[in-house]
């Protein structure tokens, strides 16, 4: 067991980590009176000069491709104008993945983590999905039902702001909204092909506020969410939560902070948390009376495994990883052919969805998901644009310009996000023989869709192109479903459970073998439902905060 | 890269006073002129790839030629900074003069512009294009495709497509209009 100096700083809570549970559970333990440290793994954020929001692309002379061109050679997947926060591979920190599987990681190391850029969709998890064994047999059980956890989706959504409207669907539990914004002409059609198909068709729900919020100014719809949003009218935790709870003064930040491992105490409780910082690569050490890991799903089982088997007896740490399911469809719709030109930038993406609307009903395949409508609108023109019409059509001159204005706004897509069902062969461990350069073992990743994540997987494509038929569309094609970790939902992890022997963590996100030790990110889910995670990240996080600071006020941690 | 981030440029006057504020530093960046000189490529290299992306989006009624925009500048531009993209172009437009001395005893930039044409309707589509010209096909893609790239990110290229957003709202709004004409043409 690792010596603890006695001279480190000693911390009420260290957090690691600084995304949506991370950046949740600063703020709301330093609501509450409680002293926090947050580590993040990289660099602070300043939105007036990190964010390109409202650039126009000929305002640098590489025009968003990278001045090396890496636009070129899939180098740049979320392009040059969005928000610095993440990669899918960060240079001297590698991961590796089993020989014959396929997995993509998606890390950020950036104050606010993922949620600067991330697509802002806020979903509740519907009744159903938090007893899924219960309902189909497979799977297992939350510890939570949707009543415990209501409060708290109430919560998150009053404080960082959705937008929705109130619909009644199962499905899709409503919650407290602001107004949504105004439907574009394809999301009217789309709004009415599905009505003639039975899918309903309602107002997106997404953490943009549409109204005055909190001191942050209402949306201005310069649709360029994905690039960080100076005003803060999307929610990102760096903006919403962390410089506010840096302003109690109960919170101090290091950054570049890249932790190993925790480190036990004779108590068997975790004593501190032993980081690199990068910008001297020495080892330093910080000591707490507890710790809430919200490094994101992996990177918190990456710290767990790294931390000889602390809170794993149930050795499920790294298992049941999950992503989201995704397929999509698209098409060109003839009518939108000649529109008058308007201004479509409003929300970025959708401002329409339809939730499952199967769920009472039996399907060849277990679970549901959800469809995000999209479709390109008038949007600014960047790289890539229009390399699908010169694709399609060929050609050149004139003739290829004429089809430009033509095809331009004409496309609508379909973007499936369905539940996966945890299996055997997806999991993390540590690759025995890899480091990164801070001397940190990394992650191998398993990973294989099952017979149920492909039968969806054709269930979508066979109603998105019904639903795109109904609209007209022709040059109708569909992809084929996504790599793993490639919708960036990955969770499961460590997950919570009533039963230590099959769970690393209790109903409130204790593990049951330390009993200082808290997790905030995804890394606790129990199932992975269609609902895209970090609402429910949220939800549970501000939970988990509000419990750990009860308590520590006991004296019970 | 500039660092003139221009929202004022971007944002209609309509955007409450607060974030027009915020940004009363900034200088609104106009798009460079184009300049007509290669920083990467060989002064032939680069008018012989001038000439090409005018024969691929040349000037019409509605919008100027991809000269015009300094569309040859930002393909010469990733040249310098990407080795696989130099060799790209190195190769390509020696390609496209060797093919065209052996038509017509000219390099490409040289021809006329009905060879010029002609020569291009046998690369840039699939069914016109002969086994050995394959190679030059290939290249074509890149220049096509890097051509639509540098053009419709330019002033020229947005009014050409008619983007009329980047302007902001103060709350968003679709016109009665766009949405009757769209539905005069499709009925669920």
């Amino acid at each position: 067991m690792a010596q603890v100096q006695r001279s480190a700083p000693l911390y009420d809570v260290v957090v690691i980590g600084s995304g949506a549970g991370g950046g949740t559970a600063v703020h709301t333990l330093t609501k509450l009176g409680v002293k926090v440290l947050l580590l993040e793994a990289g660099g602070p954020l300043n939105p007036a000069k990190d964010f390109k929001e409202h650039m126009m692309p000929w305002q640098v002379p590489h025009r968003g491709a990278g001045e090396d061109g890496r636009y070129y050679f899939g180098g740049m997947k979320y392009g040059f104008f969005e928000a610095p926060n993440g990669y899918w591979q960060i240079p001297g920190e590698p991961y590796t993945v089993a020989a014959d599987n396929q997995f993509d990681w998606f890390r950020s190391r950036i104050l606010g983590g993922r949620t600067n850029h991330y697509g802002r969709v806020s979903l509740r998890f519907a009744d159903y999905d938090f007893k899924p064994r219960s309902m189909d047999g497979l799977g297992t059980d939350w510890p939570i039902s949707y009543n415990d956890l209501a409060p708290w989706y109430d919560k998150a959504e009053a404080f960082i702001g959705v937008h929705g409207t109130r619909e009644g669907i199962r499905s899709a539990p409503d919650g407290i909204f602001q107004p949504a914004p105004a439907l574009r002409v394809h999301e009217t059609m789309i709004q009415r092909a599905g009505a003639k198909l039975g899918m309903p068709v309602i107002a997106a729900r997404k953490a943009m506020i549409t109204k005055a919020h909190n001191g942050r100014a209402a949306c201005h719809y310069c649709g360029h969410c994905g690039r960080g949003c100076l005003t803060a009218s999307a929610y990102s935790s760096s903006q919403v939560q962390i410089f506010p709870a840096l302003k109690t003064g109960r919170l101090e930040i290091v950054h570049h902070a890249m932790v190993r491992e925790l480190i036990r105490g004779a108590d068997g409780k975790v004593a501190a948390v032993s980081y690199i910082d990068k910008t001297t690569r020495q080892e330093r050490r910080v000591r707490c009376r507890t710790v809430v890991l919200a490094a994101s799903a992996c990177e918190s089982a990456r710290i767990l495994l790294n931390s000889n088997g602390l809170a794993n007896s149930s050795g499920v740490v790294g298992r049941y990883l999950t992503d989201t399911v995704g397929l999509t469809v698209r098409g060109h719709v003839p009518a939108l052919e000649g529109l008058m030109r308007y201004d479509t930038d409003g929300i970025r993406g959708s401002h329409v969805y339809v939730p499952w609307w199967l769920y009472d009903r039996k399907n060849d395949f277990p679970r549901g998901y959800h469809i995000e409508l999209g479709g390109t609108g008038f949007a600014a023109p960047q790289v890539g644009s229009f390399q699908g019409v010169a694709a399609q059509h060929q050609g050149f001159g004139r003739e290829l310009k004429k089809r430009i204005r033509q095809d331009y706004g004409t496309t609508v897509s379909c973007t499936g996000r369905g539940e996966m069902i945890p299996n055997e062969k997806s999991y993390c461990e540590i690759d025995p023989t890899v480091t990164d350069e801070w001397g940190i073992p990394v992650l191998r990743f398993h990973f294989a869709w099952s017979e149920h994540e492909r039968k969806q997987a054709e269930h979508m494509r066979q109603s998105f192109t019904s639903l795109l038929e109904t609209l007209g569309a022709t040059s109708i094609a569909s992809s084929g479903i996504t790599t793993g970790g490639e919708v960036i939902h990955e969770v499961g992890t460590v997950r919570m459970g009533s039963d230590p022997r099959t769970s690393a963590l209790n109903a409130y996100s204790q593990a049951h073998d330390v009993k200082n030790l808290f997790v905030a990110d995804g890394g606790s889910f129990v199932s992975n439902p269609d609902k895209n995670p970090t609402l429910t990240i949220i939800a549970l996080a501000w939970r988990m905060s509000e419990y750990l600071a009860e308590e520590m006020r006991k004296g019970n941690v | 890269m500039s660092k003139g981030v221009s929202r004022r440029a971007v944002l209609a006057p309509a955007l409450a006073a607060p974030l027009v504020a915020q940004h009363e530093g900034h200088q609104p960046a106009a798009a460079a002129a184009p300049t007509g000189r290669p920083i990467f490529l060989t002064p032939h290299e680069f008018a012989t790839l001038r000439k090409l992306c005018d024969l691929i989006l040349p000037a019409d009624e509605t919008s100027p030629a991809a000269s015009a925009t300094g569309t040859p500048e930002y393909i010469d531009l990733l040249c310098r900074g990407n080795e696989r993209i130099a060799r790209i172009y190195h190769g390509g437009l020696a390609w496209l003069d060797a093919a065209c001395r052996n038509l017509h005893g000219v390099a490409f930039a040289e021809a006329a512009e009905p060879a010029q044409v002609a020569m291009l309707e046998k690369l840039a589509y699939r069914e016109k294009t002969p086994a050995e010209w394959k190679a030059g096909a290939e290249f074509f893609n890149w220049a096509r495709r890097m051509t639509l790239d540098g053009y419709y990110t330019s002033p020229a290229g947005y009014r050409d497509v008619g983007y009329v957003g980047g302007k902001g709202m103060t709350t968003y709004e679709v016109p009665v209009e766009a949405l009757e004409q769209a539905l005069k043409k499709w009925k669920p």
